[in-house]
């Protein structure tokens, strides 16, 4: 376990390596002077000389490497060339806005998933089955961005149960957060429900076709028991590794839910950063996804070493 | 019983997809207007779908829509794997580097590639070729992976051993003697992939960072619909519900393809 341990930690030390130069180069992909393409033709020369000081443009390219990771190491994400302001101060609020999103669909995806996933796998090939893997099916091809404005329309327009409103915290007015969450939570985990469900179902077929479920059924436990202590048990790991998987596609449909419902999370931040080119915000926010969706990958295979220790190394 | 109605999907699936293709890349066939053309009461019924804010013809501009939906994911699926089969192909035949290689490319295959495409297009400016090349470069690791693991495989057979023992170099005996062998799996992946860039595609235009106005992509349209919810909510809905068909009619499609070449994995009857 501890070599496991080892090993795939670092190869999430590699994978960081990997995404973080990516970003370094990011900025110096821009055609021309980054500074005059963030700031635009009236930029005067002292603004100019601000922002390509913010973003060292005027070290050599080894030193701004070197620097990018030094700063880095020292918790220093950079500062934004629009409002000024240090990326640190905003970014932890809107990466956790993010995570509610995100932790909430999961969670609703598992406990609608499996419970799906497992009735169609029991009635395999009956109308169950049939209705669930077909809408499991039509749940994956609909992208985030429809199912979001159609929920949109039909929330706001044909049935107003949830009027649009300002974001309030959940400190500040709990019920109205409650509310505010429901449509983005509801846009996230449908597809992420098709996923679970499928990969739930897949995996309890297979299972039940080994030898260990026929031993357990001719020592004449209650089939109950086979399906939950036998069946279901082992079909988990690949349902834990599929989440994982999901929580990096959560994480990019965040983009397009927080844009249509005006959450104010990581993403959110990313597209204002966007339109503005704000260069050093949207390097950070790459980076703080990059390490969300390691972590939650190492995560996810740590879990399925802890549930069932022949799993795979790496 | 069973394996027809299966069919049935399949031809179903398969038959839509072809009609929207027709439809969307023969468009000025089907359609008398430009998709700048002024020619309808601004957001009245007047046409097959009626005008949208500007008079423009909805009908129109959801056909070539389409089109440029289309037209990106398939460029970008076809950049992804003629590059990603050849790097993995490489990796699996030389089994040089492939390791380093492999574990990179692992990363972004987990990272979520609508944040990597919205950083490289904030970058390179929002068009469609942008895109287009975005997806197809973020798409390369997803067939790197299969081919470099497919080829490992292949070329322990014994038919891989006979065509070199009969002096078939390198070259040759990846594209005529391995590449056969690992199709399969392959064309699986692009179909899959087929749906995820247009899901891409279009939420990347509905972003603003794809298509440029005045060109319609399906992602632009519905955008533009959310300004109308309640006095023409068909501009939002239609383009919406040919985006799912069509990514709908792919799935279905890869999942007979897949039955049929693994005929193991396939539902239990």
């Amino acid at each position: 376990m501890t070599r496991f341990l080892l090993r795939r930690t670092g190869l999430a030390v590699f994978q960081l390596f990997v995404i973080g130069t990516l970003v370094f180069l990011l900025v110096r992909l821009i055609p021309g002077d980054p500074a005059r393409a963030a700031l635009g033709e009236t930029a005067d020369a002292e603004q100019l000389a601000h922002a390509r000081a913010l973003m060292r443009l005027n070290e050599p390219v080894a030193e701004q490497y070197a620097g990018f990771w030094a700063r880095l190491l020292h918790g220093d994400l950079g500062t934004s060339l629009i409002s000024g302001r240090a990326v640190l101060a905003d970014l932890p609020i809107r990466l956790g806005n993010t995570l509610e999103l995100v932790l909430l669909a999961l969670a609703v995806a598992l406990a609608a998933g499996i419970p799906l996933g497992r009735a169609a796998a029991l009635r395999a090939g009956r109308r169950t089955d049939h209705a669930v893997t077909g809408g499991s099916i039509l749940g994956l091809s609909a992208p985030v961005f429809v199912i979001a404005t159609l929920l949109l329309l039909l929330f706001s327009v044909y049935w107003p149960v949830l009027p649009q409103q300002r974001y309030v915290t959940l400190w500040d007015d709990p019920l109205a957060h409650l509310r505010l969450l429901v449509l983005p939570v509801l846009t996230l985990a449908i597809g992420a429900t098709a996923v679970i469900t499928r990969m739930t179902r897949a995996a309890m077929l297979e299972t039940a076709s080994a030898d260990f479920v026929r031993t357990a059924r001719a020592t004449g436990i209650a089939e109950r028991l086979v399906v939950r202590r036998h069946i279901l048990r082992n079909s988990l790991v690949p349902v834990v590794n599929a989440a994982g998987v999901e929580l990096a596609t959560l994480i990019g449909g965040t983009v397009l839910v927080e844009t249509v419902f005006g959450w104010p999370g990581l993403s959110s931040y990313l597209i204002n950063a966007v339109s503005t080119r704000d260069y050093p915000v949207i390097q950070a926010v790459v980076l703080a996804a990059a390490v969300l969706v390691i972590a939650v990958n190492l995560a996810a295979d740590v879990a399925g070493r802890l549930i069932d220790p022949r799993a795979e190394a790496v | 019983m069973r394996a027809v109605l299966r069919n049935r999907r399949i031809l179903i699936a398969g038959g839509f997809l072809i009609l929207v293709v027709v439809l969307s890349v023969g468009w000025r066939l089907f359609t008398p207007y430009g998709y700048q053309d002024q020619v309808a009461v601004p957001l009245s019924g007047d046409g097959l779908l009626g005008g949208d804010d500007f008079g423009r013809d909805v009908f129109t501009r959801l056909l070539v829509g389409i089109r440029t939906s289309l037209l990106v994911a398939a460029g970008s699926v076809l950049l992804a794997a003629v590059a990603g089969v050849t790097l993995g192909m490489v990796a699996g035949y030389t089994r040089r580097a492939a390791t380093v290689i492999m574990r990179a490319v692992d990363v972004l295959l987990s990272f979520p590639a609508i944040i990597l495409a919205i950083a490289v297009v904030a970058v390179l400016g929002p068009s469609v070729r942008n895109v287009l090349l975005v997806i197809g470069v973020i798409y390369i690791p997803r067939f790197a992976r299969i081919a470099y693991g497919q080829t490992l495989t292949v070329t322990r057979s014994d038919y891989v051993a006979a065509a070199q023992a009969m002096g078939s170099g390198p070259v040759r005996t990846l594209t005529r003697v391995v590449l056969p062998n690992i199709g399969g799996p392959l064309l699986v992946q692009a179909a899959l992939s087929l749906s995820f860039a247009i899901q891409t595609e279009t939420g990347l235009s509905f972003l603003g960072l794809g298509a440029q106005p005045p060109l319609s992509s399906l992602g632009t349209m519905v955008a533009a619909g959310r300004d109308f919810l309640e006095v023409r909510p068909s501009l939002l809905v239609v383009p919406a519900l040919v985006v799912v068909a069509i990514v709908l009619a792919i799935h279905v499609l890869t999942d007979g393809l897949r039955d049929a070449l693994d005929p193991r994995q396939g539902s239990p009857s």
